[in-house]
């Protein structure tokens, strides 16, 4: 069994120009001690998908369809009996305990007028009930784990006396506090310098392995990916282009919108000419009936406009929605 | 090496800090650099934040006053220039900021935002010649004639950038400072941008000070590449000597750094050396202002501050190369 199983997520938003589709149909599954990697551009709903997860969307946001199963039970709000307010009580249980989330922004996230140590104990003492002074221990524990120096005299300072990368490791410290199954990282490591980025990302692969815990990494930085993920999903309008390992991404992606996308980033590795990817996303307010790419892909068809494509499955682990791969497979 | 269009002798910027009791913490957000930009070249400056290389580039267009050292343009002291010199100096020197969210007046139109820098150096005689002129570089940069009468928010990231680059060509200017042009874009839309610059070069034969923090972009657009660290320059030299053989110990664990797009490169990564984090700029260490995070910092680095010298034609600061 999945450690996450979602099928069919759909989340809405109301807004006065209309409904924004954010997030439609996206189906994926995430297995246990496994670094996912989820890719896309601002606006392509990465972020909105796993704030669906965590039941954590803007008050105007609500997931419509679909299904989430997290260690084999349903956490998707319209599946409750009780309505909201069962949901509500349920997530508050899961959230921060079973599953827990690091954010982009370091300093937005702690809060600057209490110290590390209120900030630290908090998910101790409402999920694992431990003392005071239990808790207070754990927390010295966990500040080590994270290669914080001296977490003593640590634990009483506030916010604005640490270095972006320590807030960032602090962040980390709370999100692993109840050993969570599941920590949703989104773009954690944007915010920070790069030689500080790379001490993060070795920390999170680090603690990953140790802890057995499965991460899903939300990123728009593909060079994050290739450093740390297992497996890959690239997203674009809201849909699910391309998914795989990462050595099938890298080295045989299909989707045009993948290619377009390792065709543009700088590997200065290879002096290759970088080839821009026209034009720009699709306006989720209207989002177009076939697929979202249509307007910018170079090998658009006429049918790419009408329909949005199926699913090819080309390995186990590998799928892809593109017409091209569809044509190929009712050829063979 | 013909003249250089733009040379930067010792230039010093330094900011006072609030203290009470004439105690004045100074930062020395520009630390003694000197380096120098020729015709048609691009020099890529890198570095992580707070090691002042936005502050320099503000410095040569004069937003920040220099503390010490001179600024050179076509040869000519432009360090303490004012009024109508001034103003002179800036018709040929445009620059491109980051955020293209705030720096586009929201009330004007795109139009009156490029026809403005030509209006306050009277250049065209009307405002239709002008106009004509705006709707030329609009094409240039890949926008349509007819969006002269839109407003910025009805453009996306990458189009705004689009707009903030043809408002720096407005008065063809032979310089031009790009602040991180390309980090608040999308990846899809940065390689857009950077092409366009490099076009824009090919045509019309620019100089760029191209500052960013990703060195993989800076390596794709520049000629010559400097690390700036916590002030100082620490490195300069050809872009792909520099990437391919660093020399500095700070570039080294720079490039080691950043993450390649391809997991058989990444795989086979060693974990970076560095530790730390960058000091305050308010406590400079002595000596090398690398040596607390440097694997191979020694006890002369404590006690002298090394300087830019010729190593393998390049230039690097540091006691490991004699």
């Amino acid at each position: 069994m999945s450690l996450l199983e979602v099928n069919h997520l759909t989340t809405q938003f109301t807004t006065e120009q209309g409904q924004v589709q954010a997030v439609r149909d996206v189906s994926f599954s995430l297995e246990k001690g496994e670094i996912l990697g989820i890719v896309g551009e601002s606006g392509s709903g990465k972020s909105q998908a796993m704030y669906s997860v965590m039941g954590l969307l803007a008050s105007n946001g609500r997931v419509t369809e679909g299904s989430i199963r997290f260690n084999g039970t349903e956490i998707a709000p319209q599946h409750f009996a009780g309505g909201m307010k069962e949901y509500e009580a349920h997530m508050r249980k899961i959230r921060g305990n079973e599953i827990s989330m690091i954010f982009q922004d370091p300093m937005s996230f702690l809060n600057p007028v209490l110290n590390i140590e209120t900030q630290l104990v908090e998910p101790l003492l409402n999920h694992q009930h431990l003392s005071r002074q239990e808790a207070r221990q754990k927390a010295i524990e966990l500040l080590t784990k994270v290669g914080i120096p001296s977490p003593e005299a640590r634990l009483k300072q506030y916010p604005h006396e640490f270095s972006g990368g320590m807030r960032q490791r602090i962040i980390i410290a709370i999100a692993l506090a109840c050993n969570p199954k599941l920590i949703i990282a989104d773009e954690p490591t944007t915010a920070l310098d790069v030689t500080i980025q790379a001490k993060i990302l070795q920390l999170i692969k680090s603690l990953q392995e140790q802890m057995d815990s499965s991460v899903i990494l939300i990123t728009h930085d593909l060079g994050v990916v290739a450093n740390i993920c297992h497996r890959v999903i690239i997203l674009y309008g809201g849909k699910i282009m391309e998914s795989g390992t990462i050595d099938e991404i890298f080295y045989d992606p299909r989707h045009p919108y993948t290619i377009g996308l390792l065709g543009c980033v700088n590997n200065p590795e290879k002096d290759q000419e970088l080839h821009p990817i026209p034009g720009s996303p699709p306006d989720l307010l209207q989002p177009p009936a076939g697929c979202p790419f249509v307007d910018r892909c170079e090998k658009a068809m006429k049918i790419c406009k009408r329909m949005p494509p199926p699913v090819s499955t080309l390995s186990p682990t590998h799928s892809c929605s593109c017409w091209l791969e569809a044509k190929k497979e009712v050829l063979k | 090496m013909s003249e250089p269009i733009l040379q930067v002798e010792h230039l010093k910027t330094y900011f006072a800090t609030g203290g009470r009791f004439g105690k004045h913490p100074v930062v020395k957000a520009v630390n003694d650099v000197s380096f120098s930009i020729g015709h048609h070249e691009t020099l890529g400056l890198v570095g992580e934040s707070g090691c002042g290389k936005s502050t320099l580039g503000r410095t040569i267009v004069k937003i920040n006053q220099p503390t010490g050292g001179k600024i050179y343009f076509e040869g000519k002291d432009i360090t303490s220039l004012k009024g109508k010199e001034l103003k002179d100096f800036r018709r040929d020197v445009q620059m491109i900021f980051q955020d293209p969210y705030a720096s586009l007046n929201s009330r004007m139109t795109v139009g009156e935002i490029i026809r403005e820098p030509m209006e306050i150096h009277g250049l065209y005689g009307s405002t239709k010649e002008r106009d004509e002129k705006v709707c030329q570089l609009l094409e240039t940069v890949g926008l349509k004639p007819d969006h002269i009468r839109r407003y910025p928010h009805e453009f996306s990231g990458g189009q705004r950038q689009r707009i903030c680059i043809s408002r720096a060509l407005a008065l063809n200017p032979k310089f031009i400072i790009c602040d991180e042009p390309i980090s608040a874009l999308d990846v899809s839309i940065q390689a857009q941008i950077i092409n366009l610059l490099q076009k824009i070069q090919e045509d019309t034969g620019i100089s760029y000070l191209f500052i960013a923090h990703d060195l993989g972009a800076v390596k794709h657009i520049s000629h010559r590449i400097g690390v700036m660290y916590l002030g100082s320059l620490v490195e300069l030299g050809d872009s792909d000597e520099l990437y391919h053989n660093p020399k500095h110990p700070y570039t080294q664990a720079l490039l080691q750094s950043i993450p390649i797009p391809d997991p058989k490169v990444e795989r086979a990564k060693k974990p970076v050396e560095i530790s730390g984090e960058l000091p305050s700029p308010l406590n400079l260490p002595s000596g090398c202002a690398f040596r607390t995070r440097c694997p191979h910092a020694c006890e002369r680095c404590a006690k002298e501050t090394p300087q830019l010298r010729d190593v393998d034609g390049r230039q690097v600061a540091c006691f490991l190369y004699k």
